[in-house]
């Protein structure tokens, strides 16, 4: 709990404009994340795949719960949920591609993994984390975009509010900048991608 | 591999342009922008070309975020589960938290309920507590106007749930819109949302947060209450709704504050009066659509109806839901609202009307004597006084007492007899809780005790007051010790219960005790120090100690006179108290004096026409009658019957009594007619309002046979006794001293009718009765046989009347001073029996021992008649 009330703590501050505390937000939503969806894949292993959502509720709930304050600033947390969820996710990929390699005995095992991501999903999500590092260099409001919206769920008058921008930007920055990746992804995989389709949620595992 | 490696900030600006600019197109003339793009810049024709591609095969890559929607804290999502139910979809979110729509399925059957999880930052364990406390009286609400509630427990992350009824409707303004509706249809919809209201505050539960939200009506136009009682259980716990700014997040607000009463906003507990203040904003706005104070207008009537709903001072507004349903009705009947300008005298009345208070009613000559004893009044507002020692228990105090007296002053426990079966359980059922909630804290606990204690005293039930209000002052002398402030009322309410019950010895030593911790607690006098005195004063006075009533009465008087407002009520209580006690003293001109007092303070405080002003104002005719100021008494009573027929109407079983009481201020001889009139009226009144075998027709009718054989009118006399012995045999049983009374006086209308024969068998018929009911032994007994001695020596049976004087001789002798009229009456018939026996001599000093104890009364009454005629024949017998 005590990184909980440091993240209220910070979310206040980032939310009273302090760009320092934004970034060490990050950090700290991070490993509540990974905290959190270690605890549930060992508490509820049985053919169940991993929430990301709850996961993601549960951090906001328990940082949120200490403060009603926080549901004022909680684009913020967003934000930072959404870049934690990207690296949590991208650790789980990696470590199942490792797994999957031969490699250096990992400290999940494997089942732990497989419950969050398909071998599929996890080759997209290393693939899509890759694309987007690209974008990043000539287009850093679509991925920001894309990073939000996806990872974090906000909705497009959210991701204005937070970048200052317009909703008609942000809508365009995300057909522009998905396409793209889109076409980043398949190309390095060497198929066509499903990850986020909504048809392939559920089925595609 | 691809363009992507060479791409720049500025070639992607331009690159997203075009995409942008062709995905405006419709797909046929992307074509031809692509080919004029072609033609300067063929690197970024391509580029845009495979983009528009991907973007034309994108089946929805990066649709579904990984993560969904962040919720406010605690809002739930449908699908997830509440203990045995699963939610379907959200019906609202407010200020308390959500409510889902949920179906729990069991055996196949599926039950659609509405679920209210209470919102995260309220979940602590004591607001589940209270829920889980206070379910079984929520469960009790069954009204169909309510929706029931059904179950409550806790997730599994601890937050407290309701389940309600699941209502299918919309609120009542919605409906109201839709429908069209008109002036009458819309009063007489709210009028159904007043009685379901009123209905739970008959069981003591507030709704705490009535809006239109919560007044749902369904498609066939039947109003529904929803989350009845579970504001008042989270007030204290929630905050405004949307609130939640960093400053000031302990202080209390309301949770609708358009409908929110002020004491509602000031954070103070909740009582019935908030409701109805809620209700007076809801009617505003379901006849006009806006809010009170948004300038629109209303009919005059209305416009008071809502006023007086919408008093800042909750004892300004209608005493009850019913009340204001009630005034819409006299509305829609065009008749005058009830709803008028709050004035001082009428929130003391208010108050006034929730005190018991006994009153002694009689027929000729009884003085209607009064004891009050105002209990609730100075000890809520100690309650309220004493506010630093702990905040959150007095409030919870005052919540529960609020509860219960409102509830029980308002209807007035002994004018609703009907309520006092549920009145009882609810009691029941707070006295049981008592243990389980305020075991750990002894101060709390004890005012607990004692407002039920008090609550149940108010019912009546002395049997169940009695054990709590005992346990209270234990409670106290162990836990809080000699100098808790509570102990002198602790005492009191002990003490005047057991009073009340007529244990007058018992109640006697606690109610000196109440005085005598009040003189050492608060030695320069304390209003509760003042009631002591005045319980007490009561008590001595039951117990014929009068010296030591007066004594009580006047220094509780001098208390009340310096420490409170002129017009205080209790102070005029006592006032009158004290000019009852004086007239008992025969101290008739200090009576008068202060029952003037009395008179004078009730009528500026309750109002000229309030019950307790003619009460004392009876008081001073009867003590004016004592004073032998007959017609002073009688243009009293004519004044009082005046105003009373006019308030209560001419028909009032009131009435009547006071009509009973003026005839019995006219003597024998003057105006009987008019006696006649008033008693045959009165006659009438009662047995149309009381029922035709009601004790006090017996009475009346009895009255009448005497005042019709008062003029020689004894055979129409007759069937009133008749009829008076009748009732008073079925319903006082045939050996009651009532029965005696009335076949004595119906024995001598006999005599005096010259019916001797009957009038014996009459008169012995009384003395056996008489001697049943009272003891052979009984001066009233012995009077009578002394009676029948006289028509058996009319009717020559002197033997039999020689044995009966004897015999009621030896108990008048030793019980009466020797100028006692019974006595008196006794010596008459002796002397009689002496001449018929021709005992001449002895004749002459029986009569000579009379005539030289006859006080003057007794030489203008039939007994000094009597004696003179008895002279004249023994000075004639002597001298032939």
């Amino acid at each position: 709990m005590e990184s909980s009330e440091a993240i209220t703590r910070l979310l206040r501050e980032a939310g009273a404009g302090d760009e320092e505390a934004a970034h060490r937000l990050l950090p700290l939503v991070y490993d509540e994340l990974r905290e959190i969806a270690h605890r549930h894949l060992r508490k509820e292993r049985v053919g169940h795949t991993l929430n990301t959502t709850a996961l993601v509720h549960e951090a906001w709930i328990r940082v949120a719960g200490q403060d009603r304050t926080v549901w004022q600033n909680r684009l913020h947390f967003y934000a930072v949920a959404s870049t934690a969820m990207r690296r949590v996710l991208l650790n789980y990929a990696e470590k199942r591609r490792a797994q999957k390699r031969g490699g250096n005995a990992p400290h999940v095992p494997l089942e732990e993994v497989e419950e969050i991501l398909g071998e599929r999903e996890a080759e997209e999500i290393e693939a899509l984390d890759e694309a987007l590092n690209r974008l990043k260099a000539f287009n850093p409001r679509g991925e920001a975009v894309v990073v939000y919206r996806f990872f974090g769920g906000l909705t497009h008058d959210e991701i204005a509010d937070l970048l200052g921008t317009s909703t008609v930007t942000v809508r365009r920055s995300w057909s522009s900048a998905r396409s793209w990746l889109r076409r980043e992804v398949r190309v390095t995989l060497g198929f066509e991608p499903e990850l986020g389709v909504p048809q392939a949620e559920g089925g595609g595992r | 591999m691809t363009a992507a490696s060479r791409m720049t900030p500025e070639r992607w600006a331009t690159v997203e342009a075009l995409f942008w600019q062709a995905l405006e197109l419709p797909e046929g003339r992307r074509a031809s922008l692509l080919e004029r793009t072609r033609e300067t810049d063929p690197g970024l024709a391509t580029e845009v070309e495979t983009l528009l591609d991907e973007h034309r095969n994108d089946s929805g890559f990066l649709e579904n975020p990984v993560v969904g929607r962040l919720p406010d804290p605690g809002f739930l999502s449908e699908g997830e589960s509440i203990g045995p139910y699963r939610l379907i979809r959200p019906l609202g979110r407010g200020g308390m938290g959500e409510v889902h729509l949920a179906v729990r399925e069991t055996d196949g059957v599926r039950q659609h309920v509405a679920l209210k999880i209470i919102r995260r930052d309220l979940d602590s364990r004591e607001v589940l507590e209270r829920f889980r406390r206070e379910r079984r009286i929520l469960a009790s609400l069954v009204h169909p106007s309510i929706a029931r509630l059904i179950h409550v427990d806790s997730a599994d992350d601890g937050r407290p749930y309701l389940v309600m009824e699941y209502v299918e409707g919309v609120p009542i303004t919605a409906w109201i819109r839709e429908r069209e509706a008109g002036p009458a249809e819309r009063i007489r919809l709210f009028q159904r949302v007043c009685t379901a209201v009123s209905h739970a505050h008959q069981r003591l539960v507030v709704h705490g947060d009535i809006k239109p939200a919560n007044v749902l009506v369904t498609p066939d136009g039947a109003p529904k209450l929803v989350d009845f009682g579970i504001a008042a259980l989270l007030h204290g716990e929630a905050e405004g709704e949307g609130g939640g700014t960093a400053s000031g997040s302990e202080e209390l607000r309301p949770l609708t504050p358009e409908y929110a009463s002020p004491e509602q906003r000031r954070g103070e507990a909740l009582g019935l009066a908030s409701d109805v203040y809620s209700l007076g904003v809801l009617l505003h706005v379901v006849l006009t659509g806006r809010q009170p104070g948004a300038g629109a207008s209303l009919p005059r009537d209305l416009e008071a109806i809502v006023g007086k709903a919408l008093a800042p001072d909750p004892d300004h507004r209608y005493g009850t839901a019913a009340a204001l349903a009630d005034d819409l009705q006299r509305h829609l009947d065009g008749l005058p609202v009830q709803a008028r300008p709050a004035t001082p005298g009428y929130v003391v009345s208010r108050f006034a009307r929730r005190n018991r208070f006994g009153v002694g009613a009689g027929a000729a000559f009884i003085i209607l004597l009064t004891a009050f004893s105002v209990v609730t009044a100075f000890q809520s507002r100690r309650i309220q006084e004493e506010s630093d020692r702990v905040a959150r228990e007095r409030d919870q105090a005052l919540e529960v007492r609020a509860f219960l007296l409102e509830a029980f002053g308002t209807t007035g426990p002994d004018e609703a007899t009907g309520d006092s079966v549920t009145a009882r359980q609810l009691l029941d059922r707070r006295a049981a809780m008592l243990e389980e909630e305020y075991g750990g804290r002894p101060a709390l606990r004890a005012t607990m005790l004692d407002v039920l204690a008090q609550s149940y005293e108010r019912l009546g039930l002395y049997a169940e007051a009695e054990p709590l209000a005992r346990e209270a002052l234990e409670l106290r002398e162990a836990a809080l010790g000699p100098d808790d402030p509570d102990l002198p009322a602790a005492y009191n309410t002990l003490g005047w219960i057991l009073h009340q019950v007529g244990n007058h010895a018992e109640a006697a030593p606690v109610l000196v005790q109440a005085v005598e911790t009040g003189r050492r607690l608060h030695p320069e006098g304390h209003p509760i120090l003042a009631r002591a005195l005045n319980d007490l004063g009561v008590n001595l006075e039951a117990r014929g100690d009068y010296t030591a009533a007066e004594a009580a009465y006047l220094e509780s008087l001098e208390m009340r006179r310096r420490l409170l407002d002129a017009g205080d009520v209790g102070t005029a209580v006592t006032a009158s108290n004290l000019s009852v006690v004086r007239y008992r003293r025969a101290d008739y001109p200090g009576a008068v004096a202060t029952a003037r007092e009395a008179h004078e303070a009730f009528s500026e405080a309750l109002g000229p026409d309030h019950r307790r002003t003619m009460i004392v104002e009876g008081n001073l005719a009867a003590m004016q009658a004592a004073m032998g100021d007959w017609s002073g008494a009688r243009l009293t009573y004519r004044d009082i019957l005046e105003r009373q027929r006019r308030l209560l109407g001419p028909r009032h079983p009131t009435v009547a009594r006071t009509m009973t009481s003026l005839a019995g201020t006219i003597p024998a001889g003057e105006g009987d007619t008019e006696a006649e009139t008033l008693l045959r009226e009165a006659l009438d009144i009662q047995a149309a309002s009381l029922g035709p075998d009601h004790p006090t027709v017996a009475a009346t009718s009895r009255l009448l046979a005497v005042t019709l054989s008062r003029t020689g009118r004894t055979d129409e006399a007759r069937p009133h006794f008749e009829r008076a012995l009748q009732i008073q045999r079925s319903v006082l049983g045939p050996r009651h001293q009532e029965v005696g009374e009335t076949l004595a006086l119906l024995a001598a209308s006999l005599r005096a009718g010259g019916n001797l024969e009957q009038g014996v068998s009459v008169y012995r018929e009384a003395v056996a009765v008489r001697a049943e009911a009272l003891g052979p032994d009984h001066v009233a007994t012995a009077r009578t046989e002394v009676a029948l001695a006289n028509v058996l020596l009319a009717t020559g049976q002197v033997d039999e009347a020689a044995e009966r004087l004897q015999r009621s001789w030896r108990v008048l002798e030793p019980a009466l001073p020797p100028e006692h009229l019974f006595a008196q009456e006794a010596r008459t018939e002796w002397a009689r029996l002496h001449v018929l026996r021709g005992e001449t001599a002895r004749a002459d000093s029986v009569l000579q021992e009379a005539e030289r104890l006859l006080t003057p009364d007794q030489g203008e009454q039939l007994v000094g008649r009597m004696l003179r005629e008895l002279r004249q024949e023994v000075d004639a017998r002597a001298s032939r």
